[in-house]
Formats: C-alpha cells, sequence, structure tokens
C-alpha cells in the first residue's frame, strides 16, 4: 500500500532545529536531540511543513492533495489524509573537527542501523571503533589512535565504508560505540556564544547575550518517506527540477542557518 | 598517548595547561600550528542562489568567538575554517540601513516578520590565512609606561586574520532586481566602511572602502624601524597611528586638567576600559591605508624596517556625533596629527630622528641597531605643515594647540587645573620646554649628542634625560620639514628643517648642565615655555 523512498540531508550551513529556549530556560538554544543516542534530529514535522511550504507557493491545491486538506471550521469530514508521510531525520554520518587530526566523520551502530533500514545498505553494521580505510590517526606501537576532545580513541580495526557514505565517496570516517557518540556529538556541534551590540555603538547591549548550537555543515542525514499508492497514479513531484533541491530548514535562517541540499531516492 | 598531546584547543587556560594570551610560552604558535595543520584545504562555497562579493581587509582581522575566557580568538566554523558569522552580519547592515528598508530587508521587530534577506556570513576565499606566521598577532599597550613612565608593561597574545579576503554571502527567498542588489549591496558596503569585528577604532577590520564617517583624511610617507611578531617576522601595523594620537592627547590634558579628568577625556575620544563598568566606547578611530609599503632589514642584527611613500590616514567618528561636536572634533584630532609631526613621529622609536637620513655616518656602520623614525605629509595634505618663517612661528602653534584644547575642555565644563597631573610627560610648562633650531641645510645638529660628548666631556649619553634599554628617555628630537610663506601667503617648500628638542628635565646635575648648555652655547633656542 506504500510506496517506501526517503530523503538525504546534506547541512551545507549549519542547522538549528530547536525550541527556542524551550527545553532549557535560560540563554540556551538547543536543538533537538533522539533521545536515545543523544544525537541532533530533524522532526517529521519539521520536514513536512518545509516541504509543503515549497509546493504550497507554486499550487495550493496541488499541495492539499498530497499533503491533506486543512480542517475548515464549520464544515465536518473537511480534512483529508495526507499522502506523503515523513518520519524524522537522524544523523548518518557527523563531521568532527579536531585540531592538530583530520576531520573525520562519526557514526555509531544505531545510527547506521536506521540509515540500513531505511536505505536498504548491504552488509552488516560496523562494530565499533571501526575505521575507514582512508583514515589517518596516529599510530605507535600498532596501534592507530584518534583525539577526541574528552578522550583517545583506538581504532581495532578497518573497513571499506564506501557503500556507508551514500553518495559513494568514502570520507576519513569511524563509528564509535551508541554510548559514545552522544558526548562525541556534542563536542562537534557547531557552538557560539552571541551578543547583540548597541544599536547607536559597538558595545553590547544589556542582556543580549545566548548560546546557540546547531548541527555543524557537512553533517550527513537520512529520514524515510512513505508515500501512499493512489489509483489515479499522479506522481509526488516536490522539487521544481528533478529530485534533488536546496532549502532551508529550521530556525535562524536570515543569519545563515538552515541551508541544506535534500536528494530524494525511491520516489 | 599521555595529556601533553591533548591539542591546546582543548585546554584549560592556566599556567601549565595552555596560555595563549602569554608570548613567552609560545602556547599561541602552537595553537596556531594545531588548528591550520589539519584544517581542510578545500575553500567553503556558498550554496546555490547566494549572491557573494568579495572584500580585502586593510591589514588585520579580529572577531572573537568568546569561547576562551581572556583570549580572543576568530569564531572558527566547519573544518576547521575561520569565518564571520552572518549574525554579526546581519548586525552589521541592519545599524547602517536606510530605516524605510530595514523592515523589508531585516524584519519587523514589532510584527515579528521575517525581512527577505538571509545572511550567510563572510569565509575566506583561499587558504592564505592559514600562514600561522601570521595568525597570531601580539598587542602591547604602552601608555603608562610612556607618559607616566611606570614600569609595567607586557605584551598579550591574540589571533587575528593577516590582510585576509573574505566573500560576504547575502541571499534574498524574494527575487529582486538587479537594482535593488546593486541597493544591498551599497548598504553593505555602508557597512564595512564602519569597519568588521573587533578593535576597528585602532585599525582592525577596515577595507578600503569610502569612510562615510571619515572626520580628517591625511597623506603621509614616513620610514623607520618595523614592528616584529613574536617569531620575528615584521610587520606594519597601523594601529600605532592610534596609539601616537591617544598617547599626546593624554600628555596634552594631563598639562591642563587632573589626572582623573584627563583620563576620562581620553577614553571618551579614544576609548578604553572603565574598570568595574566594563568597556567605554570611544568617538573616535583610525584608518590606515598603506600604499607603496615596503618591508626591509638593517644591518647585522637584521632589524626590520618599514618604507612607505603613500599612506592614507583617516581618523573615524565611531558613533553619530551631532554637527557642532563633530566640527569640534575634527578640530582637535586635527590639532593632535599636527602636533603629533611637529614634535614626533608614529611608531617605535618616534622619540629620534631617523638615523640613516640624519646620522648616516651611524646607520650605516653595520654593527649599530636602526634608530629613529621620519614622518612627512605627502603634496596634498602640504597645508598640514606649520610653516615656520621664524622660529618664533613655533612658540605660537604651541601656544595655539595649547589654547585650543584649554577652550575644548572648558566647554565642555572641565575644570581646568592650573598645576596639570603630576606625569612625566604631562604637556605642562612646568613639565616640558621644547628647544629649537633652523637647520637650513638638513643638517642635525643634536643627533650627536645623543652618542657622544655634546661638550668637552660633558654627555647625555645614557643618562636619565637620553634614556637606554628598558628606560624611557626624557626627551625627544624631530628634524621637521619646513615650509614657509611669501609675501603673498603662498606656502613654499618643504624646503630644509626645524629642529627641534622637547624635554622634559629631571631634576639631575647631568641634565641642568644640558640645558645651561642649549641656553648659553648651542644655536638652540628655546621656544615654548616663553
Amino acid at each position: 500500500m506504500y510506496q517506501k523512498a526517503y530523503g538525504l540531508i546534506e547541512t551545507l550551513a549549519p542547522l538549528h532545529v530547536g525550541a527556542t529556549a524551550g527545553e532549557e530556560s535560560g540563554n540556551l538554544n538547543l536543538i533537538f536531540r533522539d533521545q536515545f543516542t543523544r544525537t541532533g534530529i530533524v522532526p517529521g514535522s519539521s520536514i513536512r511543513g518545509r516541504f509543503r511550504s515549497e509546493m504550497y507557493h507554486a499550487d495550493a491545491n496541488e499541495t492539499n492533495y498530497w499533503y491533506g486538506h486543512e480542517s475548515v471550521t464549520g464544515q465536518e469530514n473537511s480534512t483529508t489524509e495526507s499522502l506523503v508521510k515523513f518520519e524524522y531525520a537522524s544523523i548518518v554520518w557527523l563531521p568532527v573537527f579536531c585540531p592538530g587530526q583530520p576531520i573525520v566523520w562519526v557514526s555509531c551502530p544505531r545510527l547506521l542501523k536506521r540509515y540500513k533500514r531505511i536505505a536498504g545498505v548491504e552488509g552488516a553494521v560496523p562494530d565499533p571503533y571501526t575505521g575507514s580505510s582512508n583514515l589517518q590517526g596516529r599510530e605507535s606501537g600498532g596501534q592507530r589512535t584518534l583525539f577526541f576532545n574528552l578522550g583517545f580513541l583506538t581504532i581495532h580495526k578497518v573497513q571499506d565504508f564506501t557503500g556507508w557514505f551514500p553518495d559513494g565517496i568514502q570520507q576519513p570516517a569511524v563509528v564509535v560505540d551508541d554510548s559514545d557518540i552522544g558526548m562525541i556529538h556534542d563536542m562537534a556541534l557547531y557552538r557560539q556564544s552571541r551578543v547583540a551590540l548597541n544599536k547607536e555603538e559597538k558595545k553590547v547591549s544589556e542582556g543580549a547575550f545566548f548560546n546557540t548550537e546547531a548541527l555543524p555543515e557537512g553533517t550527513l542525514m537520512v529520514f524515510p518517506i512513505a508515500l501512499r499508492k493512489e489509483d489515479k497514479g499522479a506522481t509526488w513531484n516536490p522539487f521544481d527540477d528533478g529530485k534533488e533541491a536546496e532549502l532551508y530548514l529550521g530556525g535562524l535562517e536570515s543569519i545563515g542557518f538552515g541551508h541544506c541540499r535534500i536528494t530524494l531516492r525511491g520516489i | 598517548m599521555t595529556s601533553t598531546k591533548v591539542p591546546l584547543m582543548f585546554r584549560a587556560q592556566i599556567q601549565g595547561r595552555c596560555q595563549l594570551q602569554y608570548p613567552p610560552s609560545n602556547d599561541a604558535q602552537t595553537w596556531a600550528y594545531e588548528w591550520v595543520v589539519k584544517a581542510s584545504d578545500q575553500v567553503p562555497r556558498f550554496g546555490v542562489g547566494v549572491k557573494t562579493r568579495p572584500y580585502t581587509f586593510n591589514w588585520r582581522f579580529v572577531t572573537n568567538s568568546g569561547q576562551d575566557e581572556g583570549v580572543i580568538r576568530p569564531v572558527i566554523g566547519a573544518r576547521g575554517w575561520p569565518f564571520y558569522p552572518g549574525a554579526s552580519m546581519k548586525g552589521a547592515f541592519r545599524r547602517v540601513c536606510p530605516p524605510e528598508l530595514v523592515k523589508c530587508y531585516c524584519g519587523d521587530d514589532e510584527k515579528l516578520s521575517p525581512g527577505i534577506l538571509r545572511f550567510h556570513g563572510g569565509y575566506p576565499v583561499d587558504n592564505r590565512w592559514t600562514d600561522r606566521k601570521r595568525l597570531v598577532d601580539v598587542v602591547h599597550p604602552q601608555e603608562s609606561w610612556q607618559i607616566r613612565h611606570e614600569s609595567h608593561h607586557s605584551a598579550s597574545a591574540q589571533i587575528s586574520l593577516y590582510q585576509p579576503t573574505l566573500a560576504f554571502g547575502i541571499s534574498s527567498n524574494t527575487v529582486l532586481s538587479e537594482e535593488k542588489w546593486a541597493e544591498i549591496w551599497n548598504v553593505w558596503e555602508r557597512a564595512l566602511g564602519l569597519g568588521l569585528g573587533s578593535r576597528v577604532s585602532a585599525g582592525y577590520g577596515q577595507l578600503k572602502v569610502k569612510h562615510e564617517n571619515a572626520l580628517l583624511t591625511v597623506n603621509l610617507k614616513g620610514q623607520g624601524p618595523a614592528s616584529m611578531l613574536v617569531n620575528k617576522s615584521p610587520e606594519f601595523r597601523p594601529n600605532m597611528f592610534k596609539a601616537a594620537l591617544r598617547g599626546h592627547t593624554l600628555r596634552l590634558l594631563g598639562g591642563l586638567t587632573d589626572a582623573g579628568n584627563a583620563e576620562t577625556i581620553t577614553k571618551e575620544l579614544w576609548g578604553g576600559f572603565a574598570e568595574r563598568n566594563g568597556a567605554i566606547v570611544g568617538k573616535l578611530g583610525i584608518a590606515f591605508d598603506a600604499r607603496n609599503l615596503e618591508l626591509d632589514r638593517h644591518g647585522n642584527n637584521q632589524l626590520p624596517v618599514y618604507e612607505l611613500e603613500q599612506g592614507t590616514l583617516s581618523i573615524l567618528a565611531m558613533k553619530s556625533l551631532e554637527d557642532l561636536e563633530r566640527q569640534q572634533l575634527a578640530g582637535v584630532t586635527g590639532l593632535l596629527v599636527r602636533f603629533t609631526m611637529l614634535l614626533g613621529g608614529f611608531g617605535k622609536s618616534w622619540r629620534r630622528v631617523d638615523h640613516r637620513l640624519f646620522f648616516n655616518s651611524y646607520a650605516t656602520q653595520p654593527r649599530n641597531p636602526m634608530i629613529g623614525c621620519h614622518w612627512e605629509f605627502n603634496s596634498v595634505s602640504r597645508n598640514l605643515y606649520y610653516p615656520v618663517n621664524e622660529l618664533a612661528e613655533v612658540t605660537s602653534y604651541l601656544k595655539k594647540i595649547r589654547g585650543a584644547f584649554r577652550s575644548w575642555l572648558k566647554s565642555k565644563d572641565v575644570p581646568i587645573i592650573p598645576e596639570g597631573s603630576n606625569w612625566c610627560e604631562a604637556w605642562h610648562p612646568d613639565h616640558v620646554q621644547v628647544w629649537g633650531r633652523l637647520a637650513p641645510n638638513g643638517e642635525s645638529q643634536a643627533v650627536k649628542w645623543f652618542h657622544g660628548p655634546y661638550q668637552g666631556a660633558q654627555t647625555i649619553k645614557g643618562s636619565a634625560l637620553a634614556g637606554k634599554m628598558g628606560q624611557i628617555g626624557r626627551i625627544w628630537h624631530r628634524m621637521y620639514p619646513r615650509t614657509t610663506t611669501n609675501a603673498s601667503g603662498v606656502i613654499q617648500g618643504p624646503n630644509g628643517y626645524v629642529e627641534l628638542l622637547t624635554i622634559f628635565p629631571d631634576d639631575s646635575s647631568s641634565t641642568r648642565a644640558f640645558l645651561e648648555f642649549l641656553q648659553t652655547r648651542s644655536e638652540f633656542e628655546k621656544v615654548w615655555p616663553l
């Protein structure tokens, strides 16, 4: 009944999808996280909202057909079911820059398992502490070691990860344990202290200080899409030209956040 | 693996772990190395539909990421590249954007509606920024040492980008005409004219664009010893202009009112720290655009020297000023620039004349260090010279400058304190004397007195008056290019020099003997105070 498809997100700028000062009070703007791995996610509703509004500008009727008709006050049964459904996007690979070390894309079995299920990757999910075949590390005593902020990481084995990268190009990468990814993720996030300056002079305004975090650019994410098959045979075509588009997701768009490349597969 | 292998970027800023700010630790160098060595060599690119324009900074560019307390280091983005955040870009844009366009471009605060523009930030266009010899920038405040002759002064390191070219990206969520885009870039260039990032009043973050906020623009040329970075590479540092002007502001005010008032007014003008109350944003800043600049080495010690054929010094208003205040400040800064040019110079060794020009036999000895600098106005700014038909005119210029500062203070209701401050170099008739002579053939008489006896066995060499290594002397020496006016008041020259000695006498017998010598046995005449 459903056609399975999926979308890939590559962040071209930092991506901030969060509940502004919601979960955490004070001046800390956190991103949404998956409750098990504590890694960043983009909720399905956010993806859906963006897709819907992209189409809405072109054709409102078409939008209602694919994404469902909103309820009209006073009219019974005015809503319709959405034919296209989105699940949240999770990280596949997260780039980590460490001074004095290579840039390394990091993932963990749980995240890769989800990617495997969605994208149908062949082969077993790599074990924790497996490095890609092109990963550089500091070698001593026959051991390859990577430095990460709060500890060192010893690579136990090496494997070709080409199939685990959506574009088929292997980056220097490492798979860590599910229990470690949260900490490494926290360290790799794009984090900034921000201030607002006075309008009249270049001086920090009173109280205008906050911290914000975002997924770094170069992050690869995946989200499943379900398309309900209809008799009409119409095709869902969310983007003007083909199956790839650059869109803005999340917040802080006006200051350069949220610029993403989205690729759809299987539609 | 041991903790010593932890990259410095992840270490605490404490002694024994990482002291980025403290130059002798050499940590800043290591930090910079660890940063850039593995940063991606791939230049960041903007996405489709983002309009970009590259701009090159005149000198250094510094933004503070706020990530380490007590140290200024840049915002580092993905894959290790430094950048200028989109949020900062939007702030700078918004500030200069005409009020009628702000809501459309940047959003409406009241209705919480978004603007049409997106600011993507600025990224280096190539990897020249990774020259780590240049990343570590040493700042060395010397005010209390030079003016009050206090002993404590120390340098601190910060990380800044040297003459980077950044491409700034803006996109719009609606399609805009070419004219609209031209208007947007025009607003952005006005924002650039005010400087980006931190320390803009000292010449950081300035670009080769029109400075709409310039109070005064001066064309200069000069030569002298160049500054050195920790790793000994030479650099011509425009912040020396602000240092000189700020220093003379303090000296002149310190001769008219007490130390507290003099410092307050100086901070009001040039900015500074207000202890518990944070920082004060000054009203004035500088931008310097150097053209035809050459850096070279001098003598056995290979000390770096610069030769600048053409430079433009702009004194900028860093805040919006009322017309009256604008006029007053343009006047005050004009006097400061002329005062600096009359009696000293800019940059290192500004208390001495350039020995290559005025004591060639000394300068050409390879063992001797490079001493002194020499600055002149270029022909465009020639009218800024004080014409000296007779030596007595110098007296009236100095009177005029001090008088102008006095009436400016009065207009601000700052009390005039007759005895002034007690600083060593306060510009007060009890503290300072200026002696001069005309040197039509261009030869300096006094320069030799700093290197040998001036009469018999009497010498000021190495004394408290002339100073030595680690101790600031109490005498300035300057060969001021002499212009004259003809009968119809037209300026002639420069032709020859006016040789000037500015002395802050101590009460030692050698200083008294030297002043006596000047009075009775030399060609010099006392020109101030009279």
